[in-house]
């Protein structure tokens, strides 16, 4: 009888878990599509394959699918680079309607449109050596702080993006902006920080609405920390599409979301303007800072 | 259009007066009715209390001879408006022994009555009792008394309000061990919380584990989840109309209970006997009184790193009641609640001979908590009306401060970093309510009245101060902001509660509420009605339809109840949230062991508030207006409970089937399944008389998993500059339902009597009692060589066994 009792209170103990069975999810491959259209004469697209969940095997990129890219209804030439990416050859401008349709074999054509917004001028430019604090370093750092300035659309909604791009040879990569000091995007407030949130942005790329600065014109204030032989680095801002916002917003929401990633808060979906498949198809245009140069202290 | 209803309801409500007109003629007493002879009519009005004193809520006052009856109000007050000659009154509630007073009606006559309380469950069922869901007009009611609350089971061995209503069909939980209330779909904020007609803002201790109602003080707990009578607005999903005890106005007694993580003292008694009484009661978590010296005693052994962290909650309820007259008495109600989280780090290093040394300090104090006051005086105006005016004040804050400070010494250098945040969210709510309970005849029970309140939500305060240098040169940078919004709601309604015929009672009424805010005024006119069938005695059937507004908004972007969320108004650029609600039922009471009902709803909700900004937990307060989205809901259900008393055994049944659906436009294009849209769920309630102070219980709960969010599909990401990436793709919110929940709660209470009469309690109470590890997530992991994910149901919670013991004296 003991060796029962026993028996039963090891197994309560232990407990009983329950199994989530993923073949439940329902889902087929899809075809993934990105293309960020702004002025210009070529346009980058890049095709892949989704991977569902409860499948096996690699999402991947599709290099025989069959793109067409209009602007304003008229077809531009594409050219295969290879590896799922593509180019559309032809002039583009602001205000432009763009549509991108796309097939590969055996997956559900897409469809997606865009308008290109129109164009984003810096105002003026300005870049001073402060200490702003830091909260990967939780302390203030001797910082390089850009003071970007532009003037908002009052009679538009608008979504920008803004990111800071070095040059390293013909390399570009994204630094992290600090984006402490500047009200218009800091997301977060510091009792986040205090327990240890983050509001990292994919590929620091750096996403805000006018919702506070609507019509104004208006400066940013964003720093990085500095560097005596930093290479060359710029800012550059964008004034991008609402499919834009929501799709990197959406990417940005997840990332950010440990409540969420453990059942306690919601998940955003991600978003796609991409019908039948996933992706996104979003207008920018670009206004563009100069080229800096850290110098010896 | 809007005034459609209006209509209706003043159609309604000549109809009634004429039909009562008619009831009263054909349910005339013995006596002949002739247009010589006319009754003269008296109205019998009182109080009903227990035999210490205390008022008795929803106790049924029922005249024998002429077959009518009423319920008394949460002041304990009833009329009835009679013929003259004699009568019959019984006076019934439940777990008192039922008293018949025979009155012989020549004049108006004031009568209270004082019941005694049965020795135990001899006689559970109260023969027509008026509040019973069978004889009530309201759908969707459910009343509480401290006993029942206790006869449940208590996790942690701790009786609780919130954990009561959990189990009632037709609520959810939400997430485990997290005092959530998800009545008919609706989310967390959408709850009115009443402490003595005082809102509650936090109605949680310890992030739901303990919610804030000290069950040593509660009398009775009125819970609505459809049917709303129309003295009650601001909310759209429920109102729980939570009364505490006057106090005992014979003898001083009180108890002692001390259980797994909390405590609690009560103590109860007259001032001045029969006049005057007060009502203590003190409840505290008590874990960080080992927790602060085993930290002491750890930290004494390690020089260069010490860290402590204490938590705690307490509640304090106190009440003091004062009969002035026969006719006008006085009462003061007070709660406090507060949570308090402290931590503290020291790192300190000294090296090279003293000359090289770093020192570290981090401090968070944080604390929350909730101040209600209510002074209530209640005058009988005459012997049909009962006014009762309240003065209220309502706090509800949080503080958060951090501080940190950093110290860096060489031989040549001293760098120094300190920071220091500050963080307050407070509401505060001042104002009255006027209340009338009006009983001219007893075809008639018509309340009317008049709330005001005083809003200041302070969202978020803070100041942020830092200070940073070496050696003497210091620099120091301040920010510090704020913002408030000031708000005036009124509201005024008045309902009428008709029997229309022997059959027919209908509760119609109106809530029209006004909120002004800067330079706008919202008015919006909920109008409420409630129709009851009495099929026969043993079945009667009943419909609602009610309309709510509520004003404020909780500001939060997790499901559960976190002491960052904040309270903001409705403003300018938002519009109230509204719902309407259908519902219908049948009750069955097939003998005095038995009830059955069932019940269906459908309710839809518009400009429901969701905030958008899913990171972190204190959502930044100065551009909450630019992150929420506006929303609906639809939710509609069935619900199906079976009671059974009898001496030693009850046992009760809540089954519910639902449908809870949400769209907003930004956040997915189509109407997605709600977190907690449980497709069922089935409570089962044992309580058994093993002898005669022995009490068992189980409590076995199942439902269809919550919902959750999962990618479903693993794809290729942008290229911005930094590379290409792949990533997780959810393509709908609450994708999947997790597994099915389902849990045995066990427990025993044994009483025993002390030679010196005092009553001892030891409660053992299991959670969980076959551990299951219900799931509260699922986890997934690709597996990039592999080429597949893999997906995890992760559930923590298992079986808690704990312990109380209260002495009574």
């Amino acid at each position: 009888m003991k060796k029962i009792l026993l028996f039963l209170s090891c197994a309560l103990l232990l407990g009983c878990k329950d199994n989530f069975d993923i073949t439940k999810l329902n889902g087929t491959d899809k075809l993934v599509v990105y293309c960020f259209p702004s002025p210009g004469d070529t346009t980058d697209i890049n095709v892949g394959r989704s991977q569902p969940v409860n499948g096996k095997g690699n999402a991947v990129m599709i290099a025989d699918a069959s793109v067409t890219y209009q602007v304003n209804g008229v077809a531009l030439t594409i050219r295969n680079l290879g590896d799922g990416h593509y180019q559309a050859i032809g002039q583009q401008r602001e205000g432009d309607r763009i549509t991108l349709s796309v097939k590969a074999n055996g997956l559900p054509g897409t469809m997606a449109e865009t308008t290109i917004p129109t164009r984003l001028a810096i105002e003026k430019f300005e870049v001073d050596t402060v200490n702003m604090y830091d909260r990967d370093y939780e302390a203030f750092r001797e910082s390089e702080r850009f003071a970007v300035t532009f003037t908002d659309d009052a009679a538009s909604e608008d979504f920008y993006a803004v990111k800071l791009v070095q040059k390293i040879g013909h390399h570009f990569r994204n630094l992290r902006i600090n984006t402490h000091d500047e009200p218009a995007i800091n997301g977060m407030s510091d009792i986040d920080y205090d327990f240890g949130f983050d509001d990292s942005s994919y590929q620091n790329v750096v996403f805000f609405t006018d919702k506070s600065i609507n019509g104004r014109r208006y400066t940013l204030h964003l720093g990085m920390p500095y560097r005596p032989f930093s290479p060359p680095h710029r800012i550059e801002l964008y004034r991008i599409s609402p499919e834009y916002y929501r799709f990197i917003k959406s990417i940005n929401d997840v990332s950010n979301n440990d409540m969420g990633k453990i059942g306690l808060a919601p998940i955003t979906p991600t978003y796609s303007n991409v019908r039948g498949g996933l992706g996104v198809l979003g207008g920018c245009s670009s206004g563009l800072g100069p080229w800096l140069v850290g110098e010896e202290d | 259009m809007k005034r459609f209803p209006i209509i209706c309801l003043l159609l309604l409500w000549t109809f009634g007066l004429s039909a009562q007109t008619q009831q009263t003629i054909s349910t005339a007493p013995a006596r002949e009715t002739t247009e010589e002879y006319k009754p003269k009519r008296h109205t019998v009005s009182g109080y009903v209390r227990n035999n210490t004193g205390e008022l008795l809520i929803n106790a049924t006052v029922f005249d024998l001879t002429t077959k009518q009856g009423t319920t008394t109000n949460e002041y304990g007050f009833f009329a009835l408006t009679l013929p003259d000659g004699l009568h019959r009154l019984r006076i019934s509630y439940l777990g008192y022994e039922e008293h018949v007073e025979h009155v012989d009606l020549q004049a108006d006559r004031r009568l209270n009555v004082s019941l005694s309380e049965m020795p135990s469950l001899s006689t559970v069922v109260v023969t027509g009792d008026l509040n019973s869901p069978m004889l009530n007009t309201q759908t969707g009611k459910r009343s509480l008394s401290q006993k029942d609350i206790r006869g449940e089971f208590a996790l942690l061995s701790s009786p609780d309000v919130v954990k009561s209503l959990q189990r009632i069909s037709g609520v959810a939980e939400g997430t485990e061990l997290v005092s959530g209330l998800y009545v008919h779909g609706g989310n967390n904020d959408e709850n009115l919380f009443l402490l003595d007609g005082t809102p509650l803002y936090q109605i949680n201790h310890t992030m739901g584990l303990f919610s804030a109602f000290n069950v040593d003080m509660v009398k009775n707990v009125d819970f609505y989840k459809s049917g709303f009578p129309a003295r009650y607005g601001g909310r759209l999903s429920s109102v729980i109309d939570v009364r505490t005890n006057d106090g005992d106005m014979q003898k001083h007694h009180g108890s002692y209970r001390i259980g797994l993580l909390d405590g609690s003292i009560h103590f109860e008694g007259p001032i001045i006997k029969g006049r005057t009484s007060y009502n203590i009661g003190l409840r505290r978590s008590w874990l960080d009184l080992f927790t602060t010296p085993i930290f002491a005693i750890i930290n004494r052994s390690n020089n260069e790193d010490k860290f402590s962290l204490g938590y705690h909650f307490y509640d304090l309820n106190a009440k003091l009641t004062h009969i002035v007259n026969s006719r006008s008495r006085l009462s003061l109600s007070l709660y406090q609640g507060r949570d308090a989280l402290k931590s503290k780090d020291e790192y300190n290093q000294t090296y090279g001979n003293g000359n090289y040394g770093s020192n570290d300090l981090t401090r968070n104090d944080f604390h929350w908590g909730n101040l209600n006051a209510a002074l209530n005086w209640s005058y009988l105006m005459a012997p049909q009306l009962q006014a009762n005016f309240t003065a209220v004040f309502t706090r509800n804050s949080t503080h958060y401060n951090t501080l940190y400070e950093s110290n860096d010494r060489s031989e040549t250098r001293n760098d120094f970093t300190r920071t220091e945040h500050g963080y307050r969210s407070a509401i505060y709510d001042a104002g009255y309510r006027m209340a009338f309970d009006y009983r001219p005849t007893p075809g008639h029970h018509i309340r009317f009245g008049n709330d005001y309140t005083w809003h200041l939500f302070k969202p978020q305060t803070y100041a942020n101060t830092s200070q940073y240098g070496a050696n003497e040169k210091r620099d120091t940078a301040r920010l510090a902001g704020s913002n408030r919004h000031i708000a005036h709601e009124i509201s005024l309604y008045a309902e009428d509660e008709m029997v229309l015929s022997q059959r027919w009672t209908l509760n119609a009424g109106a809530n029209i509420g006004l909120f002004h805010i800067g330079s706008r005024l919202f008015c919006n006119v909920d109008p409420r009605a409630a129709v009851k069938y009495q099929l026969s005695e043993k079945v009667s059937l009943k419909g609602s339809f009610t309309t709510m507004s509520q004003f404020v908004h909780k500001i939060s972007n997790s499901y559960i109840d976190l002491p960052t969320d904040y309270w903001v108004p409705t403003t300018a650029n938002l519009r109230p949230m509204r719902s309407q609600q259908w519902a219908i039922g049948a009750y069955i009471m097939p003998d005095k062991h038995w009830l059955f009902s069932v019940e269906g709803y459908y309710k839809q909700s518009a400009h429901l508030l969701q905030y958008a900004n899913w990171m972190g937990i204190e959502p930044p307060a100065e551009r909450w207006q630019d992150m929420v989205m506006d929303g609906r809901g639809r939710f509609y259900g069935m619900e199906l409970d079976a009671r059974y008393h009898a001496a030693r055994l009850e046992l009760s049944a809540a089954y519910t089937l639902s449908w809870n659906k949400r769209k907003f436009d930004h956040y997915y294009p189509g109407w997605f399944n709600d977190k907690f849209d449980n497709r069922h769920k089935l409570n089962l309630n044992l309580h058994y008389r093993l002898s005669k102070g022995t009490f068992a219980y189980a409590a076995w709960t199942y439902r269809s998993g919550n919902r959750a969010t999962t990618p479903t599909q693993y794809a290729p990401l942008p290229d911005f500059g930094n590379g290409s990436e792949q990533g997780y793709i959810y393509e709908r919110p609450n994708n999947i339902a997790l597994p099915a929940y389902h849990r045995l709660d066990l427990g025993v209470n044994i009483h025993h009597k002390t030679k010196h009469g005092h009553e001892r309690i030891w409660n053992w109470s299991v959670y969980n009692a076959y551990c299951h590890l219900n799931t509260l997530w699922i986890d997934m992991k690709y597996d990039e060589q592999r080429g597949y994910v893999r997906a995890k149901a992760k559930g923590y919670i298992p079986i808690i066994p704990s312990f109380s013991y209260t002495i009574k004296f």
